[in-house]
Formats: C-alpha cells, sequence, structure tokens
C-alpha cells in the first residue's frame, strides 16, 4: 500500500486545492498535483492512513477525502467514490479488483463517446467490463476500450512517482588545520576513503565503472580526474592502484587541502556460472586480476591480430585489443591434441636498412651476403625476386622481395627499394 | 646414512629448487603437442612450475606457438609474450593470448604478472634479452604460479632445462620453378637439442613453410608487371 490520492469535489471544477502542495512534503518525501484536481502522495515504508490524515489535515479542505491503495486508479477511485463513510477510504492488498467492481465506469474517466457505448449494451460497472474477455472488448471497443478494461480490472501501469535512484557512493575529508604536499600521504588518504566506498559497493552488489577523484587546492581550485580500470569492479586493491598510478604522475600549483572519491558509474556485480568442464574457471578470477593489471599499467597490450589488405607487408595487419571477458574465459578442451608447427613470416614493423653484395642475375640483381646487427650473412639460396609496386597516388613503393638462406640455416626476407636502390632486411620465417 | 643423505636431498629441495634437476620433479610437464620433442623432453613436456630456456636458431618460434595452440586446444590457457613485437599478423591463430607491450621491461612484467597468477598452463616470452635478475624472477614467478614458463631469447641463461634450435642451409625442401630454379620453400627440417641436468638430446621435426602471399597489383584488371625499377 503505497499511493495515497486525495481528492475534492471542489477541485473537478478548476478550483484546485488551495494548499501549496509542497506544504505536505512535512508528512510524504513525495508529493505530486495533478492539474485536473488531483493530489498525490507516496506513502510506501510508511503509515500510509496516517500519511492521509496528515495530507488531509493540512490541504484544510473538509470536504476533500483521501483514498490508499497500492495502485494509482484504485487509489484514485476510493477518494472520488461517494457515499463512503470517513474521509479516508483504505484498499488493501489483493482487494482492489473486488473494491472496483461495484463502482460505476464513470470514475475511470472514459471519453463520452466510450461510455455511451458502453452503457448501450448494458455494462455499468467496472466488474461488468472487467469480468469480459480482452479480445472481445478489443474487437468491440478498440484500444481505448482495452485501456478502460485494464482499468477496470485493477491493472494501471501509471507509475505517479518515479523510482529514486540511490546514491552514489562517494567519500571525502578536508584537511582542516593543514595541507599536504606528499603523495604518499594522499595515497594513505584515498586508500581509507576507497575502503568505504568499495564497502558501499559491495553491501549493494554493484561495480564500479568509473569512480572521479577530485582534489581541492588550497588556492581554492579543484583538480578531478576520472578513473576507469580495465573491468568494472568493487576491489579496493584495484582502485588503490589506479590512485596510486595517477598520483605519482601528478602536477599540481598548490597544496592539497582535501580528497574526495565519488563513484560516477556502476553496474550490477555479475557472477559468472561455472562450469564443470572448463579447466580454466577456477583461475579465471586470478587471470582476470592479472590482465586487469597489466592493462591499466601498459596499456591495451592483449592484442589480436585485424588483416587489413594493404599491399604493403608492414600494414597488412593491425592489433586490435582483445576485450577482458574472451580472454579471461577457458575453453573446453580435448586430450590428445596434436600440434602442428608451421615456419611463419616474423616481420619488423619497420624495415631495417642492411648492407648488401649483390650480383647480376637475368634482369635483377640477387643478393649473395648481407649485413645486419649480428655481422655479415652470406646467402646461399636467393629465391626471387617477387615484385611489388604501387602507392602512385600517396606513397609510392617498388620492392623487390627475396627469400634468402643464409649459411647458418636461417631464411630471412630481404627486399630492394627500386626508387632509391637500397636494401632492407623486412623479416625472417621462424 | 642413508636417511640423512634423504633429509639433505629433501632440505636442498625445498630451499633451491630451482638447483634440482627437472628429472627428480613429479610436478608434471606441458605437452608441446609435438611427439618428437615431447618423447626427447624429460617428463614429457615442458616442466610446470620451472622455467625453460630456448635459444632460437631456426624454428624455435614454429615449435612454441603450436604448443601454446595445443595447450588452448586442451582446454588449458597459453601466452605469447611478444617482447620484439615481430610477430606477424597472418601466421597468428587465435587461441593463445598475445601481448605486445612497448618494450622489454615491460615483456618481462607481462611474462612475470601471468606466470605468477597461475591461471596459465604455458607462457611463452620472446624477443627480450633476459638478465640473471630477471631470470630469478621469472623462475619464482613461475614456482609460485605453477604452469610452465619459456624464455625464448639467446644467451645462457639459469634454466634447468635449456633447448636450442637450428635448421641446417641444406634443410629446406624447395619447390622448383620451371627452369629449376628454387620458387618456394615447402618445408624444413628444424633439429631441436634438449639439455638438462642428466639429459641430452636432440630431435628433427619437419615443418611446413607458410609462405607470405604478396599482391602483386594494385589495381583489378591491371597486370603490374613493370618490375621495381622505376
Amino acid at each position: 500500500m503505497s499511493y495515497v490520492c486525495v481528492w475534492s469535489p471542489g477541485w473537478s471544477t478548476g478550483g484546485g486545492p488551495g494548499c501549496d502542495p509542497a506544504v505536505l512534503l512535512e508528512v510524504a518525501p513525495r508529493v505530486a498535483a495533478e492539474e485536473r484536481g488531483v493530489i498525490w502522495a507516496d506513502a510506501r515504508g510508511l503509515p500510509a492512513g496516517r500519511v492521509a490524515e496528515a495530507v488531509l489535515e493540512r490541504v484544510g479542505d473538509g470536504s476533500a477525502r483521501a483514498g490508499v491503495a497500492g495502485v494509482p486508479v484504485v487509489a484514485e477511485v476510493a477518494a472520488r467514490g461517494e457515499g463512503e463513510e470517513g474521509r479516508v477510504r483504505v484498499v488493501g492488498a489483493g482487494g482492489e479488483r473486488a473494491f472496483l467492481a461495484t463502482k460505476p465506469l464513470a470514475l475511470l474517466e472514459p471519453g463520452d463517446r466510450l461510455l455511451a457505448l458502453l452503457e448501450g449494451v448494458g455494462v455499468r460497472l467496472c466488474g461488468e467490463l472487467a469480468v469480459l474477455e480482452r479480445e472481445a472488448v478489443e474487437v468491440r471497443f478498440g484500444a481505448e476500450g482495452v485501456r478502460l478494461w485494464r482499468l477496470s480490472r485493477g491493472d494501471d501501469p501509471r507509475r505517479i512517482f518515479a523510482p529514486v535512484p540511490p546514491e552514489r557512493s562517494h567519500a571525502s575529508l578536508e584537511f582542516i588545520d593543514y595541507v599536504v604536499t606528499d603523495p604518499e600521504r594522499l595515497v594513505f588518504t584515498a586508500n581509507a576513503l576507497l575502503g568505504s566506498v568499495t564497502e558501499a559497493l559491495r553491501r549493494r552488489g554493484e561495480h564500479a565503472r568509473r569512480l572521479v577523484l577530485t582534489l581541492s587546492l588550497a588556492n581554492g581550485g579543484v583538480w578531478r580526474r576520472t578513473l576507469k580500470p580495465a573491468r568494472p569492479t568493487a576491489s579496493r586493491e584495484a582502485w588503490l592502484r589506479l590512485v596510486r598510478g595517477e598520483l605519482e604522475r601528478l602536477t599540481l600549483p598548490d597544496a592539497v587541502a582535501g580528497l574526495g572519491v565519488e563513484v560516477e558509474a556502476t553496474e550490477e556485480a555479475g557472477v559468472r556460472q561455472g562450469d564443470l568442464f572448463d579447466r580454466g574457471f577456477a583461475t579465471a578470477g586470478a587471470v582476470e586480476a592479472a590482465l586487469s593489471r597489466l592493462i591499466e599499467g601498459q596499456g591495451e597490450v592483449v592484442v589480436e591480430p585485424e588483416l587489413t589488405g594493404h599491399p604493403l607487408p608492414e600494414r597488412r595487419a593491425r592489433w586490435a585489443a582483445v576485450p577482458l571477458d574472451p580472454a579471461v574465459e577457458g575453453v573446453r578442451g580435448a586430450g590428445g591434441v596434436v600440434a602442428e608447427p608451421r615456419l611463419t613470416l616474423q616481420l619488423l614493423s619497420s624495415p631495417l636498412r642492411v648492407e648488401v653484395e649483390a650480383v647480376e642475375r637475368g634482369d635483377h640483381r640477387a643478393p649473395v651476403r648481407f649485413r645486419d646487427r649480428a655481422g655479415w650473412r652470406r646467402v646461399v639460396t636467393a629465391a626471387g625476386p617477387d615484385r611489388i609496386s604501387g602507392g602512385w597516388w600517396e606513397e609510392p613503393f617498388a620492392r623487390e622481395y627475396f627469400r634468402c638462406i643464409t649459411e647458418d640455416g636461417g631464411l630471412f626476407w630481404l627486399y630492394r627499394d627500386g626508387r632509391r636502390d637500397d636494401w632492407y632486411l623486412h623479416g625472417w620465417w621462424d | 646414512m642413508a636417511s640423512s643423505v634423504l633429509e639433505l636431498r629433501a632440505l636442498l629441495e625445498r630451499r633451491f629448487p630451482d638447483a634440482v634437476p627437472v628429472t627428480y620433479r613429479s610436478a608434471g610437464a606441458v605437452a608441446t603437442g609435438v611427439a618428437a620433442l615431447d618423447e626427447v623432453l624429460p617428463g614429457g613436456g615442458f616442466p610446470r612450475g620451472r622455467l625453460a630456456w630456448w635459444v632460437p636458431g631456426g624454428g624455435a618460434t614454429a615449435v612454441l606457438r603450436a604448443a601454446c595452440e595445443a595447450v588452448v586446444a586442451r582446454g588449458e590457457r597459453a601466452a605469447w609474450v611478444d617482447g620484439a613485437g615481430v610477430m606477424g599478423g597472418e601466421g597468428w591463430r587465435p587461441g593463445p593470448l598475445l601481448l605486445r607491450p612497448a618494450g622489454g621491461r615491460e615483456a618481462l612484467e607481462c611474462a612475470e604478472e601471468l606466470l605468477r597468477c597461475g591461471g596459465f598452463a604455458l607462457v611463452v616470452v620472446s624477443g627480450e634479452e633476459v638478465g640473471d635478475g630477471e631470470g630469478v624472477r621469472l623462475s619464482r614467478a613461475v614456482r609460485e604460479g605453477g604452469g610452465a614458463g619459456v624464455v625464448l631469447a639467446g644467451g645462457v641463461g639459469m634454466a634447468p632445462l635449456r633447448l636450442v634450435s637450428r635448421i641446417p642451409p641444406n634443410g629446406y625442401r624447395w619447390r622448383r620453378g620451371p627452369f629449376g630454379e628454387p620458387a618456394e620453400v615447402e618445408a624444413a627440417v628444424v633439429r631441436v637439442g634438449v639439455r638438462a641436468l642428466g639429459v641430452s638430446a636432440e630431435t628433427e621435426i619437419v615443418v611446413p613453410v607458410v609462405g607470405h602471399e604478396l599482391r602483386l597489383c594494385l589495381e583489378p584488371g591491371v597486370v603490374d608487371r613493370r618490375g621495381a625499377g622505376v
């Protein structure tokens, strides 16, 4: 039982309640006044009957009546109902439909045309409409008829008062008699504040996605940073690590006179369903924590290739960050797996310019030895060239690639830049 | 006398776990999935809780990446820390986690964190020179985590299991062109040597070579026959 509806016959004619609805906030946490002459009070969690009496007392209108119910339409009908004894009519939970059944449909304020149609077929009371089938009502009276049918059954989807969002967890501390310049002392304070914030998060079963760190400066200024972990968490250690990292990089124009942390965004703490056949599930938490630490400290280091199809080999793959969840997830595997090693190309992101001795061979020059960081390497076999060229409209290139086997058994990928006649080491097979 | 020797051995194992030969350990091994290599590795794979050191010389990346894929296929996690950032995108197959940190120090941090967390059966760190101090840190981390760690780097590392691989120059099999010239490398023979206290073995693995497809012409329908000389 949560809604208190107050109505007076005089208000419906345009006069409205004589009192300021704000006065009613003394007895109810939330109040709403409608233009059609109805006042609503939120009595959830309160003794609704007494709230209704207190509201009537402050309204100061002797003809005003109050209805109390868990469904708005029932509370309103109870307030408007004639011939009821007393000024406050309370409809108990579960009795809404029975209460409405004997009330005239006109109390639900249907349109005149619909009311005339219903009266034409002998439906005058809410109970007479409520017992009909929905399809029958819809076919004969349309969408407006269905809306009225739902109200007559005590089904009112209105939300008079929107749910109150819970207060965001926060904690702060002002240094009254002194200021702080030592980052370690700030970290010490932040640790204590984060303790209470993360405890509040855990009590609510939430994880924080973002947290705002605010420093009040001695000169009156405010320094503010939004911190974001690799994944939402209520872990004090994880947040302290982020705060410490931020404070260690910090350069402030003045000493700090206060420090505050406030959760900016949260999400429900989820618990993944375990899988007996997932051998990685037991260690998923530890892996998640380790990867979170690495991502927070070094950025997106867990990557996977995205192939671009670019003609230049060094631009053919782009490295995209892997989301944490798939990275942490274990996989079901089968025993007795046979590995299939393959020599694949290890590619330098920037080709390394090398010194090359080459000899004429047909229409090209083939390398016979080259010198990289390890010294001179003699080439015993050079297959190629594989020629690529293009990029005429932006960055022209023309290359002759050779696969070279050296005397120590390495398989290297060299190319000659045809535009500059330079040689480069681009990679090797390993 | 015999009991005191056993006690001393137990004490040494507790105090200096890395000094104990891998053949003594019973913590299990992470099989590479490459039968020829598993046969010569003590315990049938990389020892859990221990660091292995692989000196690259050809084929090491291929075998280790296949081992990571086999670990994932068996339902465990594997990670590759690419310290030099040379892993080619076209050759990477999904499954193991790939980490590309910004530098060498960051790569070692990644490896240490992953080894210590205990959620990875196999962690490979490549492309970064690992000094003695860093080797000790990695050894401790892998012991705490209980997985297997492999450092793919040159030099002489502090590890109870060492491997070295090479491909002999005549170990490549070529597909010949119409005039008999070598046109495409089809396969290579990788020789892997395994060294541990009381173990010295060598094996050969034939590994196919994945070519790198070059897009020889940019404009569809226009054949690019101009060569590289512009």
